[in-house]
């Protein structure tokens, strides 16, 4: 059955993925610009605003997302589709441009942390009602025979979030430099998504509601308690269940392992140049976005459940060799200095707090023979009579161009796992649950699945991995295991029909 | 194969008991007896966000779904 002409399903389609693109760029530039938002709101010396610190950090992630996906789950199977994403993506932008407003805390002192902390529960909750609505709503416009294809875009857009994200603070740090952006230039990102949202918001006002919506609202057909329906009816909640735990929970510790947790470890363990790290992932993101389209596509004719299983089975087996390859690029004890080319040196000064101590700044240059070069800087505390304190240290590896795209690479294929196992998603979720109460039943799975399952993947993994540089990995193979055996057997692969 | 659907069935139930046994005695109890003392308050704060949302969905989710495999709920349903 064709729904919507060619033209108008293009418009819904563009329409909806630019909203939901819009939405988790807002989500991720807090994420990314964490350590200087915590330095200008979350003063380290108030343990009070170091616990408003953690809130903003885990809970807007892991608590809030699922209750917006039922709070605005319930309105938009009551209500309609179309207003409700339009209510999320207006709150989403709104409250990430007054992110970027907000006084810090040297200006207004402790409503400074509190502000940022409702803010960003005011963004988990509209992230929680969006991305449901809009893959519900670009499914009800399409013929079930290419849902997959169609639904695809939607699947895209939380990768070129990342994308934009990383490239808009990336690109302002660089036009006005690093110091102006640590004081003031960290807020153009928030001020971007002003423009973002206007031009968003013009666009869904045009848009209708969805024509099945539309249909069983003008029949009086619509759920009329679909929280009770939707969790409270059992042949539903199995449904619930099962894809949370068949199919969410894998593909949400897999999306952020081979995104988030790949980019943490190019960053903390293995200490790669930011400028570096930041292109390489831009680089891996862009060549394997595409790979959405495809294997959603590709759904559409062998089914969901066999391309989503593959993917989260090839990447709970790659995930180990991967990252020891990754490791095994910087890896000073399998490499050889070049004592020529490699210098040290070091210089004394007086500590600015206390004259009578003094700080030792040692730099040092190791260059070896595949081409990695190494900057390290350690700061020391001498003072009379006592050890040598040290105060920090930092290190910079430049990876050789060989290195940089064997990296690339090991990044890209674990994007590409995403890609398989996150594409087919949508659909699969939208033609698990009925019209009448699609928006609120698929959208607690995929929040709680993608929300704390996978939102918990780095700082599991990282907790873990104190004890061994990968065994933080054990958290998305035993996780991610465990969803494939279920889904495996549990799940129909239920092809697309007329 | 519906045996093996069943037995998992089993299994998530034992797991789910496992998981929320290892969640209280490891971080609600320490939490409950002494908060914010020993660990770091990040860490704290991270866990009682965890614990309110884990039990529910480990406890509550995983033992419905390994009742529901194990009554046979899953079995030939066609949707």
């Amino acid at each position: 059955m064709n729904l919507t002409d060619k033209k108008t399903l293009r418009f819904v389609i563009g329409a909806s993925s630019l909203g939901t693109l819009i939405e988790w760029y807002d989500f991720y530039i807090f994420g990314t610009l964490t350590v200087i938002i915590g330095k200008e709101f979350f003063p380290a010396d108030n343990p009070n605003a170091q616990l408003l610190a953690a809130l903003a950090a885990f809970a807007a992630g892991f608590l809030v997302r699922p209750f917006g996906a039922i709070v605005f789950g319930q309105i938009g199977d009551l209500v309609g589709r179309k207003y409700t994403f339009l209510l999320t993506l207006v709150l989403m932008g709104l409250s990430t441009v007054a992110i970027g407003c907000v006084p810090s805390y040297k200006s207004i002192g402790f409503a400074a942390p509190v502000i940022i902390l409702l803010l960003r529960f005011i963004q988990g909750l509209a992230l929680g009602g969006e991305y449901g609505g809009a893959a519900t709503y670009v499914s009800e416009h399409t013929d079930a025979s290419r849902r997959g294809f169609y639904t695809s875009w939607i699947q895209t857009t939380a990768t070129l979030g990342l994308f934009l994200a990383l490239a808009v603070i990336y690109f302002t740090k660089k036009s006005i430099g690093e110091t102006e952006f640590a004081t003031w230039g960290w807020r153009i990102p928030f001020w971007v998504s002003a423009l973002l949202l206007a031009v968003s918001v013009f666009i869904r006002l045009k848009m209708a509601e969805s024509p099945m919506f539309a249909k069983i609202k003008s029949e009086g057909k619509t759920s009329k308690n679909p929280l009770k329906e939707s969790f409270g009816n059992k042949l539903n909640f199995k449904y619930v269940l099962l894809a949370l735990f068949g199919a969410t929970m894998g593909q949400g510790v897999i999306w952020y392992t081979g995104q988030f947790y790949a980019n943490a470890f190019l960053q903390n363990t293995m200490k790669v140049e930011d400028g570096q790290r930041t292109f390489l992932m831009l680089l891996a993101i862009a060549l394997a976005t595409p790979f959405f389209i495809i294997f959603a596509a590709w759904s559409d004719k062998v089914g969901r459940k066999w391309i989503m299983m593959a993917g989260m089975a090839i990447a709970v087996c790659a995930y180990f060799p991967i990252y020891q390859q990754m490791l095994n690029t910087t890896d000073v004890s399998l490499k050889t200095v070049i004592a020529e080319q490699s210098s040290k040196s070091s210089c004394i000064k007086a500590d600015e707090n206390n004259k009578t101590d003094s700080i030792r700044t040692k730099l040092s240059t190791t260059v070896y023979t595949d081409g990695t070069v190494i900057n390290e800087v350690i700061n020391e505390k001498i003072v009379a009579n006592k050890p040598i304190l040290k105060l920090e240290t930092s290190k910079k590896v430049f990876l050789s161009s060989y290195n940089w795209w064997k990296n690339m690479w090991l990044v890209w294929i674990q994007i590409i796992f995403v890609t398989m196992a996150y594409g087919p998603i949508a659909a699969f979720l939208v033609e698990l649950f009925p019209t009448r109460i699609r928006y609120t039943s698929m959208s607690l799975p995929y929040h709680v699945g993608n929300g704390i399952f996978g939102g918990l993947t780095p700082f599991v993994a990282t907790a873990l991995s104190v004890t061994g540089y990968l065994n933080g990995l054990w958290y998305p193979v035993l996780i991610g295991g465990f969803c494939c055996l279920i889904g495996f057997l549990f799940l129909s692969n239920k092809v697309s029909e007329e | 194969m519906e045996l093996i659907k069943r037995l998992i069935g089993i299994v998530c139930m034992i797991l789910a008991c496992t998981a929320e046994y290892w969640l209280i005695s490891n971080l609600l109890l320490p939490i409950a007896t002494n908060p914010f003392g020993k660990t770091e308050e990040a860490i704290a704060i991270a866990q009682y966000t965890l614990i309110p949302v884990s039990i529910p969905v480990l406890l509550g989710g995983l033992i419905c779904f390994g009742y529901f495999a194990l009554i046979g709920e899953y079995e030939g349903v066609k949707k």
